[in-house]
């Protein structure tokens, strides 16, 4: 639906107004829709879940359900995650379903024309073109658009069955 | 009047399902008593309320089925038609329809593909071939008005009961649609009274339904309470009606059946002047005498159908009133027609023939998208300022549930007080004219008139004159069908029904109670802690605590066992659903089979109640197919040859027990020991050793049958195991007694409820998990214990018994700490299978709620759930039976 969206207009300038929520993985900046997010949260004491995959940092107790925790780092093959007092939870719904994702530091909500955005190139700061959506560009900031249903659900369903 | 019906379907639903499965446990009964006249009588008035019901929804077709089976069931209750097995059938296959079309309504899906006509068909057959031998006109017509009679409790009193007028004075509804001046010879007025059970569901919507059908037929001269009450639900028990109408007797009494009313009282008016309609400041020709050209002929015309009607087919009126809103569509715009002749007072214009080129399109557009268009014409009683604002009302209004194309006064010009008395608008909209027509009676407005406008070169439908009356009936009785799936408004945005469970207000009650109690404590919490921060008296905090501590324990327990029991289902309504599989097997398999059920009203937590339902299923199918022998083998072994097949639930402390049992052929434990052996899942000389109980286990490996043939019933091996699967997952367990040629009984163990559990806490390196105390048999330390190892299996003894252990650090592959020195060991499990696990610490036991663990990232192998700990961390819950599987592997791999 969204890379409809994404296909740049040529006649018309004024785009659809997406926002987004940005956050870091390292030295990169990620953005992703923010109607997929529920809450934001500091980092807590997380339960492991041994035997489980290994971006599965664990679970937590978000007012009395239990949220499974991916770090985002590992499961995108960036290295693992450094938790710092800047680190945060970003719970987000995946069909229909709470998860959280561990993010170096949450920027900001990022109000973008969806013109700005191009389609993703292969590869970019080593995420897989399969789980983006697409590059914007604000100013001089680059944004690398996620596409979070792609990466939380898609690879694992196949997993688990 | 526009009563949303969907937000009643949840009620609907679950009013619906209970009578089915009322009349599906009464429908077998009668099987075995075709001649019980009470069972017949309950399945006549469970029948007649489904219909009633279904009609008021607007399921047309569950209502027609309903009505077809009512009425075969009339002939039978008259003994004009026995009960045979085609007939039993026929019952039988119509209930399957109502009930498949009643979970498509719950799933609020379209039923696609179910046709209602072949069963409609074959229930009317039966009717058909017995009315074959007298002719059918005459007798048809009392025969209807006695079975409304008797079904509705009408009491059929004298023509006038003497009852002065004056006792109806209440307001008078806003002028009726249509009204004349004298009343025709041909026409009475009636007036009803109606009592509702004051418990009954949706007695406003029964009695707006009423109401409704009635302004079809007549005059309604006097509603008390008003209609607009009823709409907002002011709506006690009674309805007082007077209606004006040429209709006869029965037909306003089948109407009124719709309502199903406990009283409903008729009496004929004789004083016919006492009762004159509203006064109309723009008065009509008499509707009966005129013909079908003005603003009211339509009305009279479809009135004159029902007419015709009347004598020829009770059925096609039901189909008529039926109906419900599409039919309305069909009726109205005859009843409406347009505004042509001298009757209104300014028909000249008609908007549709002025339309600009925009306008124009966006009709046509409308059309496109399946979006009735209708011309309205709205004339007010006068043209005083007031009713430029009612104006503008109803032009707000309308815009809130169509898009006005275009209207005549412009909206800026209404505002600026250009207004004649009479409004015209264009509309296009998703609702029918019905609803539309309901909200315009809304406000004090003459006239209205509604012209449905189509594609056909923007030109006005013709509507009178064309088709004689007789054959719109027809088609519309015809059309019920198609339109009830795709044009209905309450099938439109038909909402999915939310499972419920029905609680007694006691239960509820005892709830308030303590949550009462709990804002007390919280009070007095905050009580405590100023007294503590004026005065500093540690020793008076600690007291004050104490004390607070011990009344909210008490409360939360008391509020957690009522809240449990708000949540607890008696388990019959599962039971009783396997008394139609019971019966279609066994007459399948060629056997005689007598189902009991023991212990119904057990109730069990909801959760437990809907996963129980198919193990269940399995178990009885296993009964029926492989435990009862057919009736030659059973004569031969000296048993009665109907079989007995037991279903009982029962109490056992904090369980509950839910047993299969039969008298069949018993299991074949030498047999099951060949097998097992043959299939290498177990060495023939541990074979020797096991006990008939642990050989009747090998029934639950994946892939375990014994049976020869494979049955279209059961018998591929795949069943016991997922059986067992379930029942474990419900922290239950399973157990199978047998004897050869004596019969089986299999027994489940249940938890009362699931969400609640007490749990054993341990620690294991770092981490904290939590153990089913159900499942802890006892906990030593590891010291006492002597442990061997057997080919790296670890094991332990126990009072001379062998168990397997697991490490669980290792097994989880948790970091090793190494201040850990002492261990011990929990011995759990699930019936005589047991392990043990090596922990670090024991917590103790702990209340826990179990929640569940997302099945995407967490579904791990060992774990059962998770639950949250007092201070908001999660500890995991171990999965016991698999924990026993993975140990019995390593241990058998290990011999």
């Amino acid at each position: 639906m969204l890379k409809q969206e994404m296909k740049p207009k040529k006649e018309q300038t004024q785009g659809t107004i997406l926002k987004l929520v940005g956050f870091f993985l390292g030295s990169e900046e990620y953005a992703v829709d923010i109607l997929k997010i529920r809450e934001i949260k500091l980092m807590q004491e997380i339960t492991n879940v041994p035997k489980a995959p290994g971006f599965v940092e664990g679970v937590i107790n978000l007012r009395g359900d239990i949220v499974p925790i991916i770090d985002l780092r590992k499961k995108l093959n960036l290295g693992r995650a450094e938790l710092n007092e800047e680190s945060k939870i970003i719970i987000c719904e995946i069909e229909s379903k709470l998860v959280g994702v561990i993010v170096d530091e949450v920027s900001e909500v990022i109000e973008i024309d969806d013109t700005k955005i191009s389609p993703p190139p292969p590869i970019i700061g080593g995420v897989e073109a399969e789980y983006l959506k697409g590059v914007g560009r604000l100013g001089d900031r680059l944004l690398i658009l996620l596409d979070l249903d792609r990466i939380l659900s898609v690879e694992e369903k196949s997993q688990l069955v | 009047m526009d009563i949303d019906l969907s937000e009643y379907i949840g009620e609907y639903c679950a009013e619906l399902f209970e009578q089915l499965e009322e009349l599906q446990s009464d429908l077998l009964e009668l099987e075995q008593n075709p001649d019980n006249e009470e069972i017949i009588n309950e399945i006549f008035r469970i029948a007649h309320t489904i219909k009633g019901s279904a009609a008021t929804m607007g399921f047309a077709d569950i209502a027609k089925v309903a009505h077809a089976f009512e009425d075969l069931l009339g002939e039978v209750r008259d003994k004009r038609i026995s009960i045979d097995n085609e007939v039993f059938k026929t019952f039988l296959d119509a209930y399957d329809i109502i009930k498949s079309l009643a979970d498509h309504v719950q799933a609020g899906t379209e039923p696609e593909g179910i046709d209602v006509s072949v069963v409609e068909k074959a229930l009317r057959s039966f009717i058909e071939d017995q009315k074959q031998a007298p002719p059918a006109a005459p007798g048809r017509e009392p025969e209807a008005v006695d079975v409304v009679d008797r079904l509705t409790g009408f009491t059929k009193e004298p023509p006038s009961d003497g009852r002065p007028e004056e006792t109806l004075t209440a307001e008078i509804e806003k002028p009726p649609p249509r009204s004349g001046r004298g009343t025709p010879p041909s026409e009475k007025t009636w007036k009803i009274r109606m009592s509702f059970d004051p418990d009954v569901d949706m007695k406003s919507v029964r009695a707006f339904l009423v109401i409704n059908h009635l302004r079809d037929i007549g005059d309604l001269l006097e509603i008390n309470p008003s209609a607009d009450d009823i709409e907002q639900d002011n709506f006690e028990d009674k309805l007082e009606l007077t209606i004006r109408t040429a209709t006869a007797r029965p037909e306003i009494e089948n109407i009124l059946s719709f309502g199903e009313a406990t009283e409903v009282e008729m009496t004929e008016e004789t004083g016919l002047q006492t009762a004159s309609p509203v006064p109309d400041p723009d008065p009509v020709p008499d509707p009966a005498l005129t013909s079908a050209t003005d603003m009211d002929a339509g009305a009279s015309s479809s009135m004159e159908a029902k007419k015709q009607l009347q004598p020829a087919d009770e059925e096609e009126f039901l189909k008529f009133l039926l109906g419900g809103p599409q039919e309305e569509e069909k009726k109205e715009p005859a009843g409406t027609a347009p505004p042509a002749t001298a009757e209104v007072s300014t028909p000249d214009i008609r908007l549709v023939d002025e339309l600009n080129e925009d306008h124009k399109n966006t009709v046509i557009e409308s059309i496109n998208q399946d979006l009735n268009v209708f011309e309205i014409v709205v004339l007010f009683r006068n043209a005083e300022p007031q009713s430029m604002l009612r104006a503008l009302t109803v032009m707000n209004y309308l815009g809130e549930m169509c898009r006005i194309v275009v209207s005549l006064p412009r909206k800026k010009d209404l505002e600026e007080g250009v207004f004649d008395g009479r409004l015209q608008l264009i509309v296009s909209t998703e609702k029918e004219i019905a609803q539309l027509r309901e909200l315009l009676l809304a406000e004090e407005i003459a006239k209205t008139s509604f012209t449905p406008i189509t594609l056909d070169g923007l030109h006005i439908v013709p509507l009178e004159g064309d088709i004689p009356p007789s054959t719109r009936v027809e088609e519309t009785a015809s059309a019920i069908l198609p339109q009830s799936r795709t044009s209905t408004k309450p099938q439109e945005d038909r909402k999915m029904a939310i499972p419920t469970v029905r609680v007694t207000v006691d239960r509820l009650d005892d709830l308030m109670n303590l949550v009462g109690e709990l804002v007390i404590k919280k009070t007095r919490l905050n009580q405590v802690f100023s007294e503590f921060e004026t005065s500093g008296d540690v020793e008076q905090l600690r007291l004050g605590i104490q004390e607070l501590n011990q009344g909210l324990g008490r409360i939360t327990s008391d509020l957690q066992a009522g809240i449990m029991k708000v949540r607890m289902v008696q388990i019959g309504q599962v039971f009783y659903r396997f008394s139609r599989l019971v019966r279609d097997l066994s007459k399948n398999l060629g056997k005689q089979v007598e189902f009991l059920i023991e212990g119904a009203e057990t109730e069990l937590d909801k959760t437990v109640i809907d996963e129980i339902g198919d193990p269940l299923m399995h178990l009885i199918r296993n009964c029926l197919d492989h435990g009862i022998e057919p009736p030659e083998v059973r004569r031969k072994l000296g048993k009665s040859e109907k079989g007995i097949l037991l279903l009982r639930a029962q109490h056992a402390g904090n369980h509950i027990i839910v047993e299969t049992a039969d008298d069949g052929s018993g299991i074949d434990a030498e047999r099951i020991k060949q097998t097992a052996i043959a299939k290498g899942l177990v060495d023939p000389l541990v074979a020797a050793r096991l006990t008939p109980q642990e050989i009747h286990n090998f029934i639950f490996m994946p892939g375990f049958s014994t049976s020869g043939e494979v049955t279209n019933v059961s018998g591929r091996g795949v069943g016991m195991d997922v059986v067992k699967d379930s029942i474990e997952k419900l922290q239950g367990e399973i157990q199978i007694k047998s004897e050869k040629n004596v019969g089986t009984t299999i027994q489940i163990k249940l938890p009362l409820t699931l969400a609640i559990i007490q749990g054993l806490l341990v620690r294991v390196a770092n981490e904290t998990f939590t153990i089913p105390l159900s499942t802890v048999k006892e906990t030593v330390t590891l010291d006492t214990a002597s442990i061997h190892t057997i080919q790296n299996q670890k094991v332990v003894t126990i009072r001379d018994e062998v168990i397997p252990l697991i490490n669980l650090q290792e097994f989880f592959g948790l970091p090793l700490r190494t201040e850990d020195n002492k261990f011990f060991i929990v011995l759990a499990g699930v019936d005589d299978n047991k392990v043990g696990l090596v922990v670090n610490y024991l917590y103790g036991r702990h209340e826990i709620v179990i929640k569940s663990l997302d099945r995407r990232f967490t579904s791990v192998r060992g774990f059962a759930g998770g639950t949250v700990l007092g201070d908001g961390t999660v500890s995991l819950i171990l999965d016991i039976p698999v924990l026993v599987e993975e140990s019995k592997r390593a241990y058998l791999a290990s011999m």
